[in-house]
């Protein structure tokens, strides 16, 4: 008997390496006065074969005259920078994946303790992913100059997912995240002008009163499907409705295509339209229980298109640079009809 | 039809299915006999072919882990590489590789089982192979492997590895000894022009039952390993990768094209949304060898998470709406 050898090996146990190292940085700018410059830095690492932990830091450096600052009382133009700092860890448990994170922000008027976790199980041979994941935001609000203004805000999210396989080209997601937030929603810089009508002086302003509590439902459909040899294309859909009056649809597609091993480019655009609260009015001609200044709590739509570039430079080192072009419409904010604007950012990656 | 029929007999085998398949023979026995000792699958071996819609041993043995492994060898190796040359007998051996249910028992080998006193689990592994054509059909013919050489004519002695099949179509496992992780086999090739075959092979590692006599082979605890080993045919070209699953590669694009429709056609019938969903998640069984363009970071529907929780946290701070996409990180994001 000739000797056997090896010629196939079809091991059940999957490779999880997913160690690595990214700095990005991203410029957002809009013709609405404000700039945000946000550095993040990343590592995540595989501690064992089964569990794996990262870290991360990210700040928002803002510079502003937005109208939401212009309109109030001292116009001026703001700055302001956010840290962020996080921590996660996962571990594998056969087809269950459990995860669990914690991250801490702080800015000069705003801090926020949030936690997550979650889990996920693979079934149906690896074609069926089912997840569950649960989050809580404990934020503190604060207002830059009034030591005594200090207000609680508890959000609560708990999501659920359904990824399918569908074929060897095209994978499935149905996800539902369900928010109930709690406390001060406000904006404790905004005050809500009461006057006759549009091109009257105000009779006096108070401050903006949001319901103190909001529950969320967000439905969201996915498609990504493999095209051609090189290219996929993703779709999704998303239905979202709370309790204070606001549906939106969401309509994203992306399109990537390699070009050769090293480089590939995504081509994405954005769709956005969303109605008013029901507590909103572009003019308030006598104090209601609650008023908004909020140009988010408006009917608006947006659309956003762009592109990012990577390129593999090793077979560890990746660089990429990325442009998004956005475009908001206000159709009953006074202030502002409309904003434009910017993303910019460029990264690198390191994976081992 | 024959999907349905084939799906039908899966679900009754799964209630069926009280014992593992501790012989061979029990593959071809009647899943609802009564007066067999123990059950049957009908005839269905399990592979994970198309022919049985990409059904393994999981669909018995529920909740494998997944992390035993396979391994097909053979004694003319270059049937991996060059290919298969026709009507020639290649000498296969199947390796469950990783073994960790069951192993206790292990040193027990054959002495095991209800007819010793005082009863010991048994180390029970099995295993099923096929050989089809690209239009999931099998070809050549199987055989028996026993005392060093492969059984072609005759009958093979009843403690040989392999059981084929009364139909010839697919192997199993003999079932005469315990602790088995290696099987040997043997496959004649069919004739030219037949072109890529593919072994379709699966395995189970036997925990042996639940370690009492009464319930000695359940289907819980135990861990399960499938894969498809395409074998091309020598000198011929090479085809496209097969899909599997739902018995061709039209029949699941056809339902992705319907998923893609159903979500487009969400507002107006999200019954048909969820009823295609539903028939996408149950017919098609995606095998680990094609998910090569799946694993693709394109194909990821959160490829860069560090660039998604930069930009939701930008949109959330522009928009009424939050939510469905992930996490946008903390803070305020007033400005």
């Amino acid at each position: 008997m000739r000797a056997l050898i090896i010629a196939i090996v079809c091991a059940s146990g999957v490779a999880r390496a997913d160690t690595g190292f990214e700095s990005k940085v991203q410029v957002y700018a809009d013709d609405d006065h404000t700039t945000v410059v946000s550095p993040t830095v990343s590592a995540t690492a595989d501690v064992t074969a089964d569990t794996n932990v990262s870290l991360g830091y990210l700040a928002d450096v803002v510079t502003s005259a937005s109208v939401d600052i212009v309109t109030q009382a001292s116009p001026t133009t703001i700055h302001d920078t956010r840290h962020q700092v996080s921590a996660g860890a996962s571990h594998v448990f056969g087809a269950l994946t459990l995860r669990g994170g914690y991250s801490f922000s702080q800015e000069n008027d705003y801090q926020s303790n949030t936690f997550n976790v979650g889990g996920s199980r693979e079934l149906n041979d690896k074609d069926t992913t089912l997840a569950l994941g649960y989050t809580l935001s404990l934020n503190a609000v604060g207002r830059a100059g009034d030591r005594n203004f200090e207000q609680d805000l508890d959000v609560h999210m708990v999501s659920a997912s359904w990824t399918q396989i569908v074929s060897p080209s095209l994978v499935t997601q149905v996800s539902y995240e369900l928010g109930g937030a709690f406390g001060f929603q406000s904006s404790p810089y905004r005050f809500v002008p009461i006057r006759a009508g549009l091109d009257a002086m105000p009779t006096e302003s108070i401050a903006e009163t949001d319901p103190d509590t909001r529950w969320r439902h967000a439905l969201v459909v996915a498609a990504n499907r493999a095209v051609f040899d090189d290219s996929s294309i993703q779709g999704d859909y998303r239905i979202y409705h709370d309790t204070w009056g606001i549906t939106s649809h969401t309509i994203g597609a992306r399109y990537f295509v390699n070009f050769g091993k090293k480089v590939e480019l995504r081509l994405r655009s954005r769709f956005y339209t969303q109605n008013a609260a029901s507590f909103y009015q572009a003019v308030y001609t006598s104090p209601q229980q609650y008023m908004a200044y909020d140009r988010e709590l408006s009917p608006l739509w947006s659309e956003t298109i762009g592109g990012k570039l990577m390129y593999q430079m090793t077979d560890r080192l990746e660089a990429e640079a990325k442009l998004d072009v956005f475009y908001y419409s206000y159709s009953d904010f006074p202030p502002l009809s409309s904003r434009t604007g910017a993303n910019v950012g460029v990264g690198l990656s390191l994976t081992y | 039809m024959k999907r349905l029929l084939i799906l039908i007999l899966a679900l009754l085998c799964a209630p069926a299915i009280a014992h593992a398949f501790p012989a061979g023979l029990q593959f071809d026995n009647d899943p609802m006999n009564a007066g067999m000792q123990g059950d049957g699958a009908g005839g269905i071996p399990f592979t994970g072919a198309p022919r049985w819609a990409g059904h393994t041993c999981d669909v018995c043995h529920t909740n494998a882990p997944h992390t035993i492994g396979l391994r097909v060898e053979a004694d003319h190796p270059e049937i991996f590489t060059d290919g298969w040359k026709p009507k020639t007998t290649y000498h296969l051996r199947v390796i469950l590789t990783g073994e960790h249910a069951g192993v206790a028992y292990k040193a027990s080998g054959d002495m095991c089982g209800q007819q010793f006193d005082p009863y010991t689990p048994c180390d029970e592994n099995g295993f099923a192979i096929e050989m089809d054509d690209p239009q999931g059909v099998p070809a050549g013919k199987l055989f028996a492997f026993a005392n060093g050489a492969c059984v072609t004519t005759g009958t093979p002695p009843p403690d040989a590895d392999t059981r084929v099949m009364k139909d010839g179509t697919a192997a199993t496992h003999n079932g005469a000894h315990m602790g088995q992780t290696t099987w040997d086999l043997c496959w004649t090739s069919p004739d030219a022009g037949t072109r890529t075959i593919t072994a379709y092979v699966t395995a189970v590692d036997g925990n042996g039952g639940d370690g009492t006599a009464d319930f000695p082979n359940d289907t819980a605890g135990d861990d399960v390993a499938a894969g498809a080993v395409p074998l091309p045919e020598a000198g011929a070209p090479p085809l496209d990768p097969q899909t599997g699953g739902c018995n061709a590669t039209d029949a699941s694009d056809a339902s992705g094209g319907l998923l893609l429709v159903a979500i487009v056609l969400a507002f107006r019938s999200r019954r048909a949304l969820a009823l295609v969903l539903l028939l996408g998640g149950a017919c098609v069984h995606v095998r680990p060898h094609q998910r090569e363009t799946l694993a693709e970071r394109k194909m990821k529907f959160s490829p860069d998470p560090s660039e998604d929780e930069l930009d939701l946290h930008m949109q959330e701070s522009r928009e009424g709406s939050s939510g469905g996409y992930g996490s946008a990180g903390g803070g305020c994001g007033c400005n």
